[in-house]
């Protein structure tokens, strides 16, 4: 991540989001790879796309999750593709339904990935599909 | 007849051409089958479909395979699909895709302005195209035959699919099982024990809608959900696990996934139910355990259970689909099933708990 002190946002309109009792699951349309955040990595998440910046999240005062935990949970969104520099306004202020939170999860935010249907997903009409065992499998080169 | 893009002249297809492409099949296959009586019309929930073809094959597998029956309230909706190939039509061969990648997503959003829908299978080459203001559907193939492996078990599964998206209801890819009318709906990946608990449900007396997809309904009055498959599926361990292999797979040779296709009636004598009122959402679990047990399972994995294979296994609809499954898990309870190796022991689990704790709105 290149810069922790700016806003983030979901990297294009094929990341959708949505919340179940706290718990985020993140489903990327365009690939087939969707995710389940844990707790602490669903509050953090809700916290970036508010604008509040990781450099923020990640100093909260009197939160169970360490800056190292923090920092590492955004590279891992930004690596997955979730998350891209949003515009250069200021961050947004930390919201104090998130600071609350913050000081009270100790779960090191988890990012658990899933690609089981990412091949679905493309098909080179040329070279991958195979005649005996058809779509989607893919050829052996 | 106006000049088609589909004419025998055009080799490929591409993003610049597509919407014209599938405008001039659609207009090419209604004007084949103008004088064509529907070999077969199916009743479905809110949905009655002819079948425009002279493919006796494919109209046999329909026939066969797809539900139609007497439903609970008349059909909303009337479309027409024609099943086409240059050897049954006067349609040319289907055109290939002419891009480098065929990407579903990024076809589905050429297409989210129109009222059309579509999907390209390369090998064997095979459109499906509707288009929802005419209300007409075309599955154009090379060869009578030479549909994709997975179409017998679930013919004409991509025209309902679309067609009940722009009705506000969805194919739901899940088991159910119920008792007198009301039940819960299995969801899982591939493997996760779905089919297994339905047949053997349906073995030991439960209702079902289907094994695989199922069409389901948020209504306000209630979740329900409707057969659209009289198609049942196990492979051979499967069949032997729940003792119905002997009069199964010695009549029958096996599918693409190496599993047996066979009906509820070949298992019990009774057709699948005409719905089922949905109460839960259960995730079954492979643990082998000497007795079942059900217990509450988050709604985040009731999600990762559901929603994945139905937005990437059919396509198009992505967006709509992640609202409309979001919407059903906040809606009903979850619970996770922990199946034991006794087919009996789970099934009698499931009926107590929907006789006794299925809780429904």
């Amino acid at each position: 991540m290149s810069d922790f002190n700016r806003r983030y946002r979901l990297a294009s309109q094929d990341i959708v989001c949505e919340e179940f009792d706290g718990e985020m699951v993140i489903l990327n349309l365009a690939s087939g790879h969707y995710f389940a955040l844990n707790k602490s990595a669903s509050v953090l998440l809700s916290g970036l796309l508010q604008g509040v910046a990781p450099e923020t999240l990640s100093s909260v005062d009197g939160s169970k999750l360490s800056t190292e935990e923090v920092n590492d949970f955004f590279r891992e969104l930004v690596a997955h593709e979730l998350v891209t520099e949003d515009d250069p306004r200021a961050p947004e202020p930390l919201d104090s339904a998130i600071r609350d939170a913050l000081t009270m999860l100790h779960e090191k935010p988890t990012l658990e990935t899933h690609a089981d249907l990412a091949d679905l997903i493309i098909a080179d009409p040329i070279h991958d599909s195979d005649e005996a065992s058809g779509w989607p499998v893919r050829k052996t080169a | 007849m106006k000049t088609l893009p589909c004419s025998p002249q055009l080799t490929y297809v591409t993003s610049a051409n597509l919407v014209e492409f599938l405008r001039g099949a659609i207009d090419r296959a209604r004007h084949d089958t103008a004088f064509l009586e529907p070999i077969h019309t199916l009743q479905l929930h809110r949905l009655q479909i002819q079948l425009l073809t002279r493919n006796w094959h494919y109209a046999d597998l329909v026939r066969q395979r797809v539900f139609s029956g007497e439903m609970p309230f008349a059909s909303w909706d009337t479309c027409r699909v024609a099943v086409l190939s240059p050897e049954d039509s006067s349609l040319p061969s289907p055109p290939a895709w002419g891009e480098p990648i065929f990407h579903p997503r990024q076809f589905e959003k050429l297409l989210a302005n129109h009222l059309l829908r579509a999907t390209y299978f390369s090998d064997p080459r095979v459109w499906q195209i509707y288009d929802h203001q005419q209300k007409f559907g075309l599955l154009w193939l090379t060869g009578p035959h030479h549909y994709c492996d997975w179409e017998p078990a679930a013919p004409l599964r991509t025209f309902l699919h679309w067609s009940y998206c722009f009705q506000g209801m969805r194919l739901v890819h899940a088991g159910a099982l119920g008792k007198r009318g009301t039940g819960i709906l299995l969801v899982g990946g591939s493997g996760s024990g779905k089919s297994g608990t339905v047949v053997g449900g349906i073995a030991h007396g439960l209702e079902s809608v289907g094994d695989d997809y199922v069409l389901v309904e948020t209504a306000p009055v209630g979740k329900y959900a409707y057969p659209l498959f009289r198609t049942l599926k196990q492979d051979l361990l499967g069949l032997r696990r729940l003792g119905l292999e002997a009069p199964i797979s010695q009549s029958r040779s096996m599918n693409w996934q190496e599993k047996f296709e066979f009906t509820s009636e070949e298992i019990n004598g009774q057709t699948m139910a005409a719905q089922l009122r949905i109460g839960a959402i259960v995730i079954p679990k492979i643990i082998d355990a000497a007795r079942s047990t059900i217990r509450p399972a988050s709604q985040q994995q009731a999600m990762l259970a559901l929603a994945p294979t139905g937005l990437f296994q059919l396509p198009g609809e992505r967006t709509s689909g992640v609202k409309f499954f979001s919407d059903l898990i906040r809606r009903l309870p979850s619970f996770e099933l922990e199946l034991s190796r006794d087919p009996a022991d789970v099934s009698r689990t499931l009926e107590s708990f929907i006789d006794g704790v299925l809780p429904c709105d």
